[in-house]
């Protein structure tokens, strides 16, 4: 149980970023953060990953005060996907899904077989073996997002969490990650992602929460939370929900789906 | 499919460098005005651990122990040492370009060799003032950085900028008030480097100093690799990002002082070494660490072989890296962006 409990955030003599958010979620849920640009969901990202230290507000992991312990406990039970990942020297996708492993070691310890063998177990998981001596600066952006989920499941956390984890990949890309996401939920792993587009929330998540001006609008089920009020609410423009019910030669399949109204 | 050809290439590749080494540094025994043949260096060696009957001169002796020896064993360690600060700036600073002597070290540590000398200070005088303003100009460059209230990498590394033009105009300064028959000439040469001037307390201070910041760094081999990453990635991998960063700036600079303070500014072979040993063995810091180093330590020694060969005029070393390193470092520079085409 990650435990979020009325957490403030400003940034340096600025105006307060995060006023008072509080939610919960459990291992195995997917929660997609929505909200426009410079509401502070990324804040609050960096806030439960540790690298900002909220004003007020504390939070829990198991009844963990993520406060209270050092990096290396933290990283084994939070993993980070950022937005872009720039490596700059040769690493080969081996070498950076094996960094993941890092905070398993011990001071000065090298890495075993097991910690190997982790790894191949994560690349076959994802289907990426192929790539696993490839650099990893000449992958493209969604061989370049696998390999960084893969790098946060070696970790071995049971918390994930994704900083729009598709905001730069072509649509074919976008809808495999999305499925990946979907299946690590499955697999048991929570999962914390933002993202500008409020069908995630319909594809591959079970928890939405809709932030505006640092504050929580709505937090709850995509069924109930992603409404045309709210999504209208939320970024100040005409936005619908639609029922979508495919039924023709190649796909039975319901779902909803958000429908800008121009 | 390329197999995972660093994994293989390696401990080949480190234990050919190392026979190399091992070859080079008995050949460097012949080289100088005066030659000494390898089986008389070897029972010379011997003798210090073995009864063996002297049948050499004792001036061959002293020219192994005391000018020979140290003199050697300085152009491998600061060689090495050099390439072993670059190569884990480069990696940390997740730069390429990155020089031991970003931070502002070689031009404090000019500096202070410089007023040492217009002051007649004594060898060792010399030394330890330009140890202390290397130090120093890293200090005033962290400080600025930390003033400034960003933690990151990107002011540090400006810091170091504006504090080397700092210390290099402070140097112009001294330059000027040097008299012009014996300091200028002496700060000019020590500018441009030379491991003529180590002595056996040179190398009995430096060993220590190159072992234990190489230790450290060995240590800390997987960090540094997540670090290169980003701050924010590595925060996440469970890295104490201020700790590990401030541990590897410490070793680096330590190692590069201690070499700059005994041999002035030798350039080049910092930025060139870890990218050709990266070219042989991959990224992997643990990997790129002992490649360097020995590799380093060979291009120096050999440098400064031919540095000792050439006996009609003692061409400075720092000169002579730079204009090796240079030509190597544009044919390297044309390679890599061929490659990224052809790739």
């Amino acid at each position: 149980m990650l435990e979020i409990k009325n957490i403030k955030y400003e940034y340096k003599k600025g105006p307060l970023v995060l006023k008072d958010i509080s939610f919960e979620m459990d291992k195995g849920d997917c929660l997609c953060i929505l909200g426009p640009n410079g509401t502070g969901k990324t804040t609050l990202l960096k806030i439960i990953l540790g690298f900002f230290k909220p004003l007020a507000g504390s939070l829990y992991i198991d009844a963990q005060n993520l406060s209270e312990i050092t990096p290396h406990k933290r990283a084994k039970l939070i993993a980070y996907v950022s937005q872009s990942s720039n490596i700059i020297f040769p690493y080969t996708v081996r070498e950076v899904i094996l960094m993941g492993r890092t905070s398993h070691l011990s001071i000065g310890a090298s890495m075993t077989s097991a910690d190997n063998s982790i790894v191949d177990e994560v690349m076959k998981g994802l289907c990426i073996t192929h790539l696993q001596y490839k650099y990893f600066q000449n992958l493209s952006g969604g061989e370049k997002q696998m390999v960084m989920i893969a790098r946060a499941l070696s970790q071995q956390a049971k918390y994930i969490i994704m900083d729009e984890p598709t905001s730069s990949l072509d649509y074919s890309n976008q809808i495999k990650i999305l499925n990946t996401i979907k299946q690590l939920s499955k697999a048991g792993y929570g999962i914390i992602m933002t993202s500008h587009s409020p069908n995630h929330a319909f594809t591959s998540c079970n928890k939405v929460l809709l932030m505006k001006d640092g504050y929580i609008m709505d937090f709850g089920s995509p069924e109930k939370v992603v409404s045309s009020k709210n999504l209208t609410k939320l970024y100040n423009a005409d936005v619908g929900v639609a029922k979508a019910i495919l039924d023709d030669e190649l796909f039975t399949y319901a779902s909803k789906v958000c429908v800008p109204i121009i | 499919m390329k197999n995972d050809k660093f994994s293989i290439r390696f401990p080949i590749f480190v234990t050919i460098l190392s026979i190399c080494l091992l070859i080079l540094f008995i050949i460097s025994f012949q080289i100088g005005s005066y030659p000494i043949e390898a089986n008389v260096l070897l029972d010379v060696l011997l003798s210090k651990i073995m009864d063996i009957r002297v049948y050499w001169d004792s001036t061959v002796e002293k020219i192994i122990m005391d000018v020979r020896i140290p003199r050697i064993i300085l152009g491998i360690l600061v060689g090495g040492s050099l390439s072993v600060s670059g190569a884990s700036y480069q990696t940390l600073f997740k730069n390429p370009m990155v020089s031991p002597d970003i931070l502002g070290v070689s031009a404090g540590a000019g500096f202070g060799a410089a007023l040492a000398m217009i002051n007649s200070g004594t060898w060792a005088e010399i030394q330890i003032s330009a140890l202390l303003f290397g130090l120093l100009a890293v200090a005033i460059a962290y400080l600025i950085s930390k003033v400034s209230g960003t933690s990151d990498i990107t002011t540090f590394v400006l810091a170091g900028v504006i504090v080397s033009n700092f210390f290099n105009a402070l140097l112009s300064v001294v330059k000027t008030y040097a008299d012009t028959d014996s300091q200028l000439p002496s700060i000019t040469f020590w500018l441009m480097g030379s491991l003529g001037k180590g002595d056996t307390e040179d190398l009995i201070r430096i060993v220590p100093i190159v072992f234990v910041c190489i230790a450290i760094l060995f240590i800390c081999r997987y960090y540094i690799d997540v670090l290169s990453t980003g701050d924010e990635e590595a925060m996440a991998m469970g890295i104490n990002v201020n700790i590990i960063r401030t541990a590897v700036i410490i070793c680096s600079t330590l190692m590069t002082v201690i070499s700059v303070s005994i041999c002035g500014t030798i350039g080049w072979v910092g930025l060139v070494i870890p990218h050709i040993a990266r070219m042989f063995v991959g990224a992997r810091y643990s990997r790129l660490l002992i490649t360097s180093f020995l590799m380093g330590g060979f291009f120096l020694l050999l440098m400064d072989n031919i540095v000792r060969g050439v006996s009609t005029v003692q061409l400075p070393l720092g000169v002579l890296t730079s204009l090796v390193g240079t030509p190597v470092f544009a044919v390297l520079l044309i390679r890599s962006r061929r490659g990224k085409e052809n790739a």
